[in-house]
């Protein structure tokens, strides 16, 4: 049984506006998100991989073309390229799970088990401004499965730490998406970084 | 010290009012502080106050605070929601706000020269006096501090969401349109309320100074909000009553008293016997939880 992909985009373009003008970073991209699948989207610098999280998430860019969506908004868990939300302030690991209920509640045990899910256990007291890099996306990721997030996003995941890390997040990403609940899209320039996952090439624009 | 309770019983609502915005104006500093937008807490007060002069300078009624205010809270708002809606750079968003605070000061100052009429009402705010308020501006500064506390209440997990991650927020709500406005509506409305209460000197002193010294030590975003709080209520009363003591106006010595708290408290942690030291957090990734191959 093939069940129908969570996202689905054919030949879109995508870009931003300058005024009543759309501007495209990346033309003609077309890929699929199987259910449970994991797909990392590949290219260098500047052609266009965060624009395309960007548009998808309403955040500022946008698209022109064939996007079909199949998880609600809030069932989408995205985890930045830098992940240095509020720094500075006294803000723990577990406030950053809780953040993700603006209007509900989540008790702490589920907090807890959120973190322990991803490698946190006993960090929901830590300041989030004192865990590594690495750390920090972990903390993002609890935040998404607390959630119960559905297509976790994740932009240059690999941007800012060292190859030991990078592997124990590909390996936790892998295991996320074993029950097939979970799908997972990711850019990256890295490309040594999750070899096994389905890989779409992204080329730059000529006129970019 | 009887000379001093008595001359206390003529200030009373004036030291209940500023209680009452020494009791919103650090929570409000410390959602700035943690959105990154603590220039805000410098801009707005000038600005607020210069929209207050030039209302007054046009003809609104002085003793009519309700006209006075909405007048000035639009002004303010105009200007919030324009910053809010405008995709600037963290740099260009600094500059204009600094821009707002050095342009508000010298309108403010510039409009009390030209008109007297401003000069004679507003001129007080100007030179720390906050010895004129009454029992009309006593309920006014009660209802916006219950207002303003209820609301934070209300929407607690949101507000919190909101300051943390609020692409996350815009992700995961449907009201997020709503909440932003809300937050920017509430913002000013304690911002430009203060600055009539309290004065341009005191608001940016309250939003700002408890902030700088509860934020060390501090593990968890409520506790943060709380002891903010207590820093400026305690210190601005402490400093007001000091200046009634002392005879100085009492906004410069209200700020300064929650300076000097906050110094206080920063060197008596200093001094504080150490707690016994937390494991410290592992440096290298943990392992990978076990795969499912």
């Amino acid at each position: 049984m093939n069940a129908s992909p969570i996202l689905s985009i054919n030949k879109a373009d995508f870009g931003y506006m300058a005024g009543l003008r759309f501007v495209p970073v990346i033309s003609n991209v077309s890929f699929e998100v199987p259910p449970g699948s994991f797909v990392v989207l590949e290219g260098p610098n500047g052609c266009g991989k965060s624009t395309i999280l960007r548009a998808l998430l309403k955040m500022g860019a946008v698209f022109q073309g064939d996007v079909i969506l199949r998880v609600p908004m809030e069932k989408i868990g995205y985890i930045p390229q830098e992940p240095e939300l509020a720094r500075n302030a006294p803000i723990t690991a577990g406030d950053i799970v809780r953040s993700a209920f603006p209007f509900g509640k989540i008790d702490n045990t589920s907090i807890s088990r959120a973190l322990a899910r991803v490698g946190l256990e006993n960090k929901d007291g830590v300041r989030y401004g004192s865990l590594s890099g690495g750390q920090r996306r972990r903390a993002l990721l609890a935040r998404a499965l607390a959630h119960d997030a559905r297509l976790i996003i994740l932009d240059e995941p690999t941007a800012n730490i060292d190859r030991e890390t990078e592997r124990s997040l590909e390996f936790m990403l892998f295991d996320l998406i074993a029950n097939g609940k979970i799908s997972i899209l990711a850019t990256t320039h890295a490309a040594h970084w999750a070899k096994s996952a389905r890989r779409i090439s992204l080329v730059r624009r000529e006129d970019a | 010290m009887s000379e001093f309770m008595t001359t206390f019983r003529f200030v009373l609502f004036p030291f209940w009012v500023m209680c009452a915005c020494a009791a919103i104006l650090p929570a409000t500093g410390s959602a700035l502080y943690i959105r990154s937008e603590m220039m805000l807490a410098i801009a707005l007060p000038p600005l607020s106050a210069a929209a207050l002069t030039l209302g007054v300078m046009l003809g609104l009624p002085p003793e009519n605070h309700g006209v006075l205010f909405v007048f000035s809270f639009l002004c303010t708002f105009a200007v919030v929601s324009w910053l809010g809606n405008h995709r600037l750079s963290e740099i260009k968003r600094q500059i204009v706000q600094a821009s707002l605070f050095a342009g508000g000061n010298a309108c403010t100052h510039l409009l009390m020269s030209i008109s007297p009429r401003a000069h004679a009402h507003l001129g007080f705010l100007l030179t720390g006096e906050l010895l004129s308020l009454g029992r009309g501006e006593l309920y006014e500064s009660a209802a916006l501090c219950a207002t303003a506390i209820g609301l934070f209440v209300f929407f607690k997990n949101a507000v919190l969401s909101y300051c943390i991650d609020e692409e996350c927020m815009r992700l995961r709500t449907v009201h997020f349109g709503f909440f932003s406005i809300l937050y920017r509506f509430m913002i000013t409305l304690v911002i430009s309320a203060s600055v009539l209460f309290i004065g341009p000197l005191l608001t940016p002193a309250l939003l700002i100074l408890p902030v700088v010294f509860a934020d060390s030590g501090r593990n968890s975003i409520m506790e943060f909000f709380l002891y903010a709080t207590i820093i400026g209520i305690a210190g601005s009363a402490a400093g007001f009553l000091l200046g009634v003591a002392a005879d100085l106006p009492p906004a410069y010595t209200a700020a300064i008293g929650i300076l000097f708290l906050g110094i206080a408290l920063k060197t008596a942690r200093i001094f504080a016997p150490r707690r016994p030291p937390v494991p410290p957090i592992r440096s290298a990734e943990p392992p990978p939880i076990s795969s499912t191959g």
